[in-house]
């Protein structure tokens, strides 16, 4: 069966909309301003542009699959590495969105179902390919947008610019915290290396156009909470979410479900990317699929029930090291063995 | 075949088993013996006195040997437009199950099969499951060579090839694959063709039999090849580079591939203005979205998330449902079923009956199950709402109603979070879905400019481009996205 | 094998009842929540909730006198006093239709902090207006003051209305968290305010009651600290920056004249005099004269209205100052623009405030 491939455009907006939903289910511990977090957006993506360098030109360069550059004899070595980290990236991301569905929808669906279902679906489009994922990514990313317009266009909040401040000595501890998470919770480079193979060309305008779009759309979000809701963000958790639960129109009265309705959508799409990513070295990846979501369910339980938080220490370093060795260590690598053999062939 | 007249006849009726249907004529043609076997109602009795009887009856030669009548039938003179020489009986067979009289003449171990269909079949008429106002109103026939004929009147170009080709095992029904040379990729055609040669049905009798053969993979929900009973919708598209296959006896055409965006296009889209046209089509859009979605997520908002609902419509809401009996979910169960069940009463029951179904439906339905306080008035709008937008987009009926009460049980168990997982895999099996490596979602997603001016909006004739199965294609392959 | 698994999920979410399926039948729809302190030092809540269902007239529903009625639940907190209410009707509470929450003036002890905890957390959406009113909340709760409305959808316009006439500040329940939340930062509450008129003898389609916000309360810390008149809270928006409309009555020397400013626009600037802060404000706006003597002068009338303006600053000024309450933002300027100076302070920014120098100056313009 022939290898199925996604555009550029397609792999950006998945890597984003992976972001994009690590984002919605960080819950806020304190948000005293939100200047050390834009802050610490703006160096962390900056940070993440440097990471990207190796894998970028791996690509760019004609690479194809940095497991099968590396140990041509055993390629699913490397790839059950990459399966791993996903999986707990899968797991830990439903386990998130099962908190925030409790802590906002607790009467909705019980923690199990959610789990269950959103890894049904999420095996259900793993096992139909990238192909599949990247065209309904592409749809779920205007969905956001339109409904990110819509509900900043019927917002009843007030701007005041006042929340907006310059960073002090007070915001250098909350600056670096955020600016760790933001790198540890760079795992687009990993997951970039290991769709790396399906995409058709592109490398750096994937890449970098997610960066851009990740840093424009982020910011902006995080400007917009700040100057509406300020310190209430350390009240709802959810900044996001709460920016949505602000709006309101005569004929839809609460827009709090229709952004989970949104939310929902897009942690199906997203896990159903790392479940593909999980089913790499499966030789049957239909079965594979359904295997690896059976195993994140498991995770996720595991997640849920122990309270995990992504910006917690273990995690956080689980994920860093997810971040440098296989979505920079391992690209590097395979770019000098590229380079290597490129010039034994001539 | 036999050099006896009779032997060879007899070899005949075997195959067929002494099948009451199987009429032999047996003349004489200056002295010689000949036998003219046809199928009872597969020939024009009229046709075949004028164009056969006749002319045979007039061959006089003095001592004519069998091979002299063969050679006047078979080389001299003209009987017909169509004409084969038979040699083995399973021919003579297969030609009389497809129309054709077969001659025999005693002394010539071959047969000569003469076209003269002429079976009683119904005239062109009305596209009744399309039905517009500025289009054609010839619909597809049962017949093939019919239909064929309605589409070369429509696209007079030599380019324009019909390709018979045969399937079912057992019908051998005949299948013809219509293309425009030159615009319909060599490739897909091929597919398209070893598609039909790949079915292993034993009758093909709808076209349900074929599309299966011609769907590349993809999600079961939708499906990449569409069915369509006008032919100027199948000339159409066949200029567009799709391929279309008709079917001997079945008056639909199925076209491939076949997008999503195109089940919101019709015929009366190009003879109005764009503007208009747009329109409607955004309505078709809208239509298809509330005939999905809305049941489920009213039950979704009166069960679970009553705080979207606007203050009066909630008050309404709830006042209206203290009054029934049911829980809002089971009331949304039993109208859709019910709807479902008027529906298909109506399209199986006689015309003249038919209104019956409307007047049962409007009376029980409609107003009595409210006044009795079973069903809740806002439910029964919904409903009203739903049904009316399902019509609107005819091509997606199976899709919207599985669609709609998956949502409605979602809805009712897990609120939008339901919906949501719904949604998302519908959403990824319409986008998986290919058919001859065409994107289902194509133009939208992957997206291509170019084949967009008749997708939301309809462009006016002089700047709009045609939906080519060389852009879309080229969309998938080269960058779209 | 994936039909199976599908069926299982399906069949199980179904059956389970995992869903907590609550129909919308079962629900108490709640219009608005007053409290009040109970004998027992804790809380009686009245709820005024909508009871459609004996409704038989087929036409459109609203919450209207006939529709809604006043149910009351006691308890030594919010919460208990909605499980109360919950035990009482054995329908789910919903609040996330709430218009007004009403808070009495006799539990300005109490403080905020335990009511704003639960309305956070409820279904009550974070733009609803929380007022103080004057005695018993739950007698406004339950006034019928209108033939065919409802008293919470009249009171939350009254409230609207005063906020948009800038004669009281929004205290919806986002903007009394963030303004509580800071230690120094102060919030003018709304006081709501029915009063009883003369009686209207037999004519019982002629309303005695009359409904209005007469000031505010103000609130530093989840405390309410002291009250304030009408003027000051509209002195309060204006030294605030978020005024935008607002109505004067004028003495002039012919006689009293009412003028209408709109369209107000509010410029602030921060600096520092002598150590202190000076808070420069400028007020532009277009007025239009609605009534006037038959003699009297325009420019008189507009150089009383910019008089009048300073002088609702002034008494908003006073009320800052003597507490300490910031009520105008002052510690967030000093954050924003003086980034240094603000270490001096060290995040209690009430020496500011009592400190604070201002220079207004107020400027109208026709319309």
């Amino acid at each position: 069966m022939p290898l199925r491939k996604i555009s550029a455009g397609q792999l950006m907006l998945l890597l984003f909309l992976s972001r994009i939903m690590h984002t919605m289910i960080f819950r806020a511990e304190s948000f005293a301003s939100g200047t050390p977090l834009m802050l610490g957006l703006l160096v962390s993506t900056a940070v993440e542009a440097l990471l990207a360098i190796p894998l970028v030109i791996y690509f760019s360069k004609g690479g194809a699959d940095p497991a099968s550059e590396l140990f041509p004899s055993r390629p699913r070595l490397l790839k059950i590495f990459y399966s791993v980290y996903f999986l707990v990236i899968a797991g830990t991301t439903v386990a998130l969105f099962t908190g925030f569905l409790q802590s906002e929808f607790s009467n909705v669906v019980s923690p199990i179902f959610s789990v269950l279902l959103i890894f049904a679906a999420s095996a259900y489009c793993a096992s139909n390919g990238v192909e599949g994922l990247g065209r309904a990514g592409t749809v779920v990313f205007w969905l956001f947008a339109g409904l990110f317009v819509f509900m900043a266009s019927v917002n009843e909040g007030g701007f005041d610019l006042l929340n907006i401040r310059p960073m002090t000595e007070n915001d250098l501890s909350p600056f670096f915290e955020y600016l760790a998470d933001g790198i540890s919770s760079a795992w687009w480079l990993p997951m970039f290396c290991a769709l790396g193979e399906n995409l058709r060309s592109g490398a750096a305008k994937a890449a970098y156009g997610y960066l851009v779009l990740k840093l424009a759309v982020l910011e902006a979000l995080l400007f917009l909470v700040t100057i509406i809701l300020w310190r209430y963000v350390d009240v709802l958790g959810y900044p996001i979410f709460a920016l949505g639960a602000y709006a309101k129109t005569d004929f839809i009265q609460r827009f709090d479900a229709i952004n989970m309705l949104v939310w929902a959508i897009n942690c199906v799409i997203v896990v159903g990317t790392y479940v593909f990513i999980c089913t790499k070295p499966s030789k049957k990846p239909k079965a594979g699929s359904y295997a690896a979501a059976a195993l994140g369910a498991g995770i996720a339980f595991i997640s849920y029930k122990s309270g995990l938080r992504f910006n917690d220490g273990v995690f956080l370093i689980f994920k860093a090291a997810g971040v440098i060795l296989l979505g920079t260590a391992v690209p590097a690598a395979a770019l000098i063995k590229l380079g290597l053999k490129r010039r034994a062939e001539k | 075949m036999s050099p006896r007249l009779e032997a060879s006849v007899a070899g005949i009726k075997s195959l067929f088993g002494g099948s009451s249907d199987l009429n032999t004529v047996r003349l004489e043609v200056s002295g010689v013996k000949c036998g003219i076997m046809t199928l009872e109602g597969m020939v024009k009795s009229s046709d075949l006195s004028k164009m056969l009887f006749e002319p045979l009856m007039g061959f006089e030669k003095k001592n004519a040997e069998p091979r002299d009548v063969f050679k006047f039938i078979s080389e001299q003179a003209a009987f017909s437009t169509e004409e084969a020489v038979i040699n083995l009986f399973s021919e003579a067979a297969e030609k009389l199950c497809s129309g054709f009289a077969i001659v025999l003449v005693h002394g010539c171990p071959r047969g000569l099969a003469v076209s003269a269909q002429g079976f009683a079949s119904r005239s062109v008429s009305e596209p009744d499951g399309e039905p517009d106002i500025k289009g054609t109103r010839e619909a597809l026939s049962d017949n093939l060579r019919a239909s064929m004929a309605l589409i070369r009147r429509r696209v007079k170009s030599p380019k324009l090839r019909f390709e018979l080709l045969k399937a079912g095992k057992t019908s051998s029904t005949e299948i013809c694959l219509v293309y425009i040379e030159g615009k319909t990729p060599e490739a897909l055609r091929k597919r398209a063709k070893k598609g039909v040669e790949a079915i292993r049905s034993d009758l093909v009798l709808t076209s349900g039999s074929v599309i299966p053969y011609l769907s590349e993979r993809g999600g079961s929900l939708f499906s990449g090849v569409s069915t369509t009973e006008r032919p100027d919708v199948v000339a159409a598209k066949v200029n567009e580079g799709r391929i279309a296959v008709l079917i001997d006896g079945v008056p639909f055409a199925a076209v491939c591939p076949s997008l999503f965006a195109e089940s919101f296009q019709a015929v009366d889209d190009y003879a109005d203005k764009p503007y208009y046209a747009t329109y409607l089509r955004l309505i078709r859009y809208f239509a298809f979205f509330v005939s999905s979605l809305l049941p489920g997520l009213y039950v979704a908002c009166a069960v679970h998330h009553p705080e979207v609902l606007s203050r009066s419509l909630l008050l309404n809401l709830l006042a209206s449902e203290e009054r029934t009996p049911y829980p809002v979910t089971a009331e949304m169960m039993i109208v859709i079923v019910m709807f479902e069940i008027l529906r298909e009463a109506g399209i199986r029951l006689p015309r003249a009956i038919g209104g019956a179904v409307s007047i049962v439906g409007g009376l029980v339905i409609g107003d009595a199950a409210v006044t009795s306080g079973l069903i809740s008035a806002p439910l029964l709008i919904i409903i009203g709402i739903t049904a009316t937008s399902a019509f609107a987009v005819p091509a997606l009926t199976p899709q919207m109603t599985v669609l709609r009460i998956a949502n409605v049980l979602a809805g009712a168990a897990f609120g939008f979070f339901g919906i949501a997982v719904i949604g998302a895999s519908a959403l990824v099996s319409a986008c998986v879905t290919d058919s001859f490596s065409v994107p289902y979602t194509a133009p939208l997603t992957p997206f291509t400019l170019r084949a967009m001016s008749d997708v939301f909006l309809k462009f006016s004739e002089r700047n709009r481009k045609p939906m080519t199965v060389e852009s879309l294609n080229g969309a998938s392959k080269n960058g779209g996205d | 094998m994936k039909r199976v698994l599908a069926a299982i999920v399906l069949s199980a979410a179904l059956l389970s009842g995992c869903g907590k399926i609550s129909d919308v039948r079962r629900r108490l729809v709640v219009h608005s929540i007053g409290i009040d302190p109970s004998d027992d030092g804790g809380y009686t809540v009245s709820y005024q909730v909508f009871s459609g269902g004996g409704n038989s007239d087929s036409g459109p529903v609203d919450a209207s006198e006939s529709t809604v009625k006043t149910l009351v639940s006691d308890g030594k907190t919010l919460a208990e006093a909605e499980e109360g209410l919950r035990l009482k009707t054995g329908k789910e509470v919903f609040l996330g239709d709430v218009e007004l929450i009403v808070i009495s003036d006799s539990l300005k002890d109490e403080g905020l902090g335990e009511f704003l905890q639960y309305f956070r957390k409820s279904d009550v959406y974070l733009g609803v207006n929380a007022v103080y009113c004057r005695g018993s909340a739950s007698k406004v709760i339950g006034t019928k003051l209108e033939q065919g409305e409802a008293a919470s959808i009249l009171l939350r316009e009254v409230v609207e209305r005063a906020v948009e006439e800038s004669r009281a500040s929004s205290s919806r329940i986002i903007e009394i968290s963030n303004a509580v939340s800071a230690p120094s930062e102060a919030i003018a509450i709304p006081l709501l305010e029915v009063k009883r008129g003369e009686d209207s003898g037999e004519d019982s389609t002629v309303s005695n009651l009359s409904v209005g916000i007469t000031g505010g309360i103000v609130v530093s810390g989840v405390r309410p600290v002291k009250s304030a008149d009408a003027d000051a809270c509209a002195g309060i928006r204006l030294l605030r920056g978020n005024a935008k409309r607002l109505s004067l009555s004028v003495n002039t020397s012919s006689g009293a004249a009412s003028l209408c400013i709109d369209n107000i626009k509010i410029k602030r600037k921060l600096g520092f005099s002598g150590g202190s802060p000076l808070i420069t404000v400028k007020i532009s706006g277009r007025y239009k004269i609605m009534s006037a003597p038959e003699n009297a002068r325009e420019s008189e009338i507009v150089s009383e209205a910019e008089k009048a303006l300073l002088s609702l600053c002034e008494k908003a000024r006073r009320l800052s100052a003597e507490s300490g309450d910031d009520l105008f933002g002052i510690g967030r300027m000093i954050e924003k623009y003086a980034p240094s100076a603000s270490k001096l302070y060290g995040g209690d920014f009430s020496e500011a405030v009592k400190s604070s120098v201002y220079d207004v100056f107020a400027r109208l313009s026709e319309y």
